[in-house]
């Protein structure tokens, strides 16, 4: 209508312009890009640095001083970061070996037609959505040795003759930890293998019944071929929720005893906030991401191979 | 179809303000929370004569005074990072309602560790906040960083001198005085009297041996499964309690020049005693590995310990019924000690102190005597049961009254605080404390023996210390 109504012919290429899809997506990010690289890039890249020097806070005058792989060196001459590796990778192996069969048991019977379903998915997430350092206290009341819900029951079963007081015990304690934790991610690892389970085609089920495959036979030439992309990510998840586990050994044994149950997550958090050294704690955080990279990358190749060597 | 007629230009111009306007906006300085506090002012001379007077109970000014007299700092605000409790808010707006000087509290939940955010605060200049609270094992740390104010230009030798011992050393570091003691409190020797009458003892152990036979003699009897539950997890206070142990064995912790002593005498005899207890006599509870205080606390009120070593005035908790099933049957006793030495117990005492940063150092001084002064810590005493650092307190009335009320026993209570051992106040102390409560578990779960553990911790001292020197 406007048009219509000017005097003047338009020009052939006017000079109006509607920012680009691309300008204005850049545009709506930007803000989010600014957070994102202040609260994540910048320190990311911080602690890039300090890693290779001697950071001390208690003499901010002076700077961090270059200490070229210092840190590297202390941390390869430390017995304590090696035992505490040992520890992680026993915690890693340990929640995996248990974590995942029993997350891809309760994601079958989920993915089962029976009353009630949407609700037991509900209660199913409940302790994945209570915060870990609340599940610490809860898992603390369970083992305790006075007054704990593990003694009472296995007392009032008759299974053993006196509270035993679990935690006390070097060799048992780390064990017990990753139970809790198994505890507190499984619903997690559920949600994501109900989901792969729901993307399989109960096409083919209906077929390999019709071929006479037991429940068995469909779950493992069906199921579990499928569901192994989520695996992987179920694998790689619950790596780097192991080699970060922190809270619930804060809550749970404070790293006791007798460092039983120190893991890197509980020493990376001492070295850096209570002993303040810094640097080295940077230096820590990469050597585990770089130790999570390796495996990942471990997995995926395996995952891969097994994947093509199926495929031919 | 109409089209909005934007021009490229207009859209990158409109860009190009809005970014330089956020720019701008962010780099102006950030909008007060609360009302303008008044500019910094010029250091003033310290006046410390004067400035002790507030510490003694201020005339109470007329309703009329109260109004006509216009606070004289008004507009001041000192900030902290606390929770107050009713009774220090109450102290808070009463010197506000004196001074005119605003006190912004930053709330911290209980029990947190302020220290990484103190830290975070001393390192962007130390202004964020104007009173901070110094545990003991911080303030070598603080004062060697120069985070906190020396104020020995400012305390009195009479605050000095009334002070407790284990406090005035709370306070103090290399010579210096860095602030008030704070929440002074030790750790009580309790013994349930019931427990020990049926077992046929009328007093309470006094010596280490004495202890031993106790708890043996109620353990047989059936009255409880262990006469005692430690607070030994791995933790601070299993570093609490060694260092008591080895001062009521007469042994010295560490010398003038910081070197650890603990290795030889006292030391070894201490941790051999501990080990024994919980491995071979099993008068401590296999639990106590994992027992907080609050769980050795549990235990006794439960009525599943004779005896206790606990923070604070415990004594209040085990006679409320609704916390306690051992009502008027515990007694605050001395801590059993080896025959021919004084009983010494343990303190966690803090140091209330000045930011090096504070714009407001005067008012600050001013209101840590307000606050930490006599006064104000009988306020608390009275008020929440915070336990006070000054000697003179335990002759004001109003205190033993308040002391009778909740029955704690005020004269084993003065004999305790004159024998009150700190932990090593080391600008190390928190790494030097990890290699302690690891070695002190490693001989309780008897994975080394007593004097590997002890050699090793000396060993880690002297590197972790080494290291520190450096630093520091």
């Amino acid at each position: 209508m406007r048009a219509l109504s000017r005097p003047k012919p338009q020009p052939l290429r006017p000079r109006r312009v509607v920012p680009s899809d691309r300008w204005v997506g850049w545009l709506l990010v930007a803000p989010s890009l600014l957070f994102i690289f202040g609260l994540l890039g910048y320190p990311l890249l911080y602690s890039l640095v300090i890693m290779f020097m001697d950071l001390n806070i208690t003499r901010p005058w002076l700077g961090p001083q270059f200490v070229g792989l210092g840190n590297f060196i202390d941390m390869a001459q430390a017995p304590e970061f090696w035992a505490s590796l040992a520890r992680t990778l026993y915690f890693a192996a340990v929640s995996i070996i248990l974590g995942t069969p029993v997350a891809l048991i309760f994601a079958i019977l989920l993915n089962q037609d029976f009353p009630l379903r949407g609700l037991a998915r509900g209660l199913m997430m409940i302790p994945w959505a209570i915060p870990h350092v609340v599940n610490g206290v809860i898992w603390a009341r369970i083992y305790d040795a006075n007054y704990g819900m593990l003694n009472g029951l296995l007392y009032q079963l008759g299974l053993i003759q006196s509270y035993i007081p679990w935690l006390t015990n070097p060799n048992l304690a780390l064990f017990l930890v990753v139970i809790a934790e198994v505890w507190v991610s499984t619903p997690g690892l559920t949600l994501l293998f109900l989901a792969g389970l729901q993307t399989i085609p109960s096409e083919l089920y209906e077929a390999a019944s019709c071929d006479g495959a037991g429940m068995f036979q469909r779950f493992w030439y069906i199921t579990l071929p499928l569901l192994k992309p989520m695996g992987l990510v179920v694998l790689v998840l619950k790596t780097i929720s192991a080699f970060g586990i922190f809270d619930i050994v804060y809550v749970l044994t404070g790293g006791g005893p007798a460092n039983s149950t120190q893991v890197l997550g509980y020493y990376i958090y001492m070295e850096s906030f209570k002993y303040l050294h810094v640097g080295y704690g940077a230096a820590l955080s990469y050597v585990v991401a770089a130790i999570i990279l390796v495996l990942v990358f471990i997995y995926v190749r395996l995952l891969r191979f097994e994947s093509i060597r199926e495929g031919a | 179809m109409a089209v909005s007629s934007v021009s490229r230009r207009a859209f990158l111009s409109g860009l190009v303000t809005v970014a330089v306007g956020s720019v701008l906006a962010a780099c102006a300085p950030a909008a007060a929370p609360t009302p303008t506090p008044a500019p910094a002012k010029p250091a003033e001379a310290p006046k410390p004569a004067q400035e002790a007077k507030p510490a003694q109970p201020a005339p109470t000014p007329t309703p009329a005074a109260k109004e006509a007299a216009p606070a004289p700092k008004a507009g001041v605000v000192l900030r902290l990072l606390e929770t107050p409790s009713a009774t220090v808010q109450a102290i808070n707006d009463d010197f506000t309602k004196k001074t005119g000087i605003r006190i912004e509290s930053e709330v911290i939940p209980q029990g947190v560790d302020p220290t990484a955010k103190l830290i975070a605060s001393f390192n962007a200049g130390g202004t964020d906040y104007d009173v901070v609270r110094v545990d003991v094992i911080d303030l070598a740390l603080y004062a060697v960083s120069g985070w906190i104010e020396d104020v020995s230009a400012r305390i009195t030798k009479d605050l000095i001198e009334d002070m407790l011992p284990f406090a005035r050393q709370a306070v103090n570091y290399k010579g210096k005085w860095y602030g008030l003691p704070k929440d002074s409190e030790w750790k009580t020797w309790v013994y349930n009297e019931k427990m020990l009458k049926d077992v046929g003892i009328n007093k309470p152990p006094e010596t280490c041996e004495e202890y031993v036979m106790a708890a043996k003699a109620v353990q047989e009897k059936g009255l409880v499964k262990y006469a005692q539950t430690w607070a030994w997890t791995q933790g601070e206070n299993i570093a609490c309690d060694y260092p008591m142990l080895v001062a009521s064995l007469g042994g010295k912790y560490i010398s003038e020049n910081d070197e650890l002593l603990i290795n030889k005498d006292a030391g070894v005899e201490a941790l051999r005693m501990m080990v024994d207890w919980l491995n071979t006599t099993k008068i401590a509870n296999p639990a106590s590995l994992t027992a907080k205080n609050i769980d050795a606390r549990n235990a006794q009120a439960a009525g599943d310990a004779a005896f206790g070593f606990h923070w604070g005035t415990p004594i209040a908790v085990l006679n409320d019924p609704t916390k306690s099933k051992v009502v008027n049957q515990c007694k605050m006793g001395l801590v059993p000690h080896k025959a021919g030495v004084a009983s010494w117990t343990v303190s966690g005492p803090e140091c209330w102190s000045i930011s090096k940063g504070s714009r407001h150092k005067d008012e600050a001084w001013e209101y840590l005597l307000f606050r930490q002064g006599r006064e104000g810590a009988k306020r608390q005493f009275i008020g929440e049961g915070t336990v006070f650092g000054w000697r003179s307190l335990f002759d004001d009335p109003e205190i033993q009254n308040f002391a009778k009320q909740r029955q704690i026993d005020f004269e084993i209570a003065r004999r305790q605080a004159e024998n009150v051992v700190n932990r090593p106040m080391v600008p190390w102390y928190h790494e030097y404390s990890a290699a302690l409560q690891l070695e002190l578990h490693n001989a309780l779960t008897q994975k080394k023996s007593v004097q590997q553990a002890l050699d090793d911790v000396v060993s880690a001292y002297n590197k972790i210390k080494g290291k520190a020197e450096k630093r520091y």
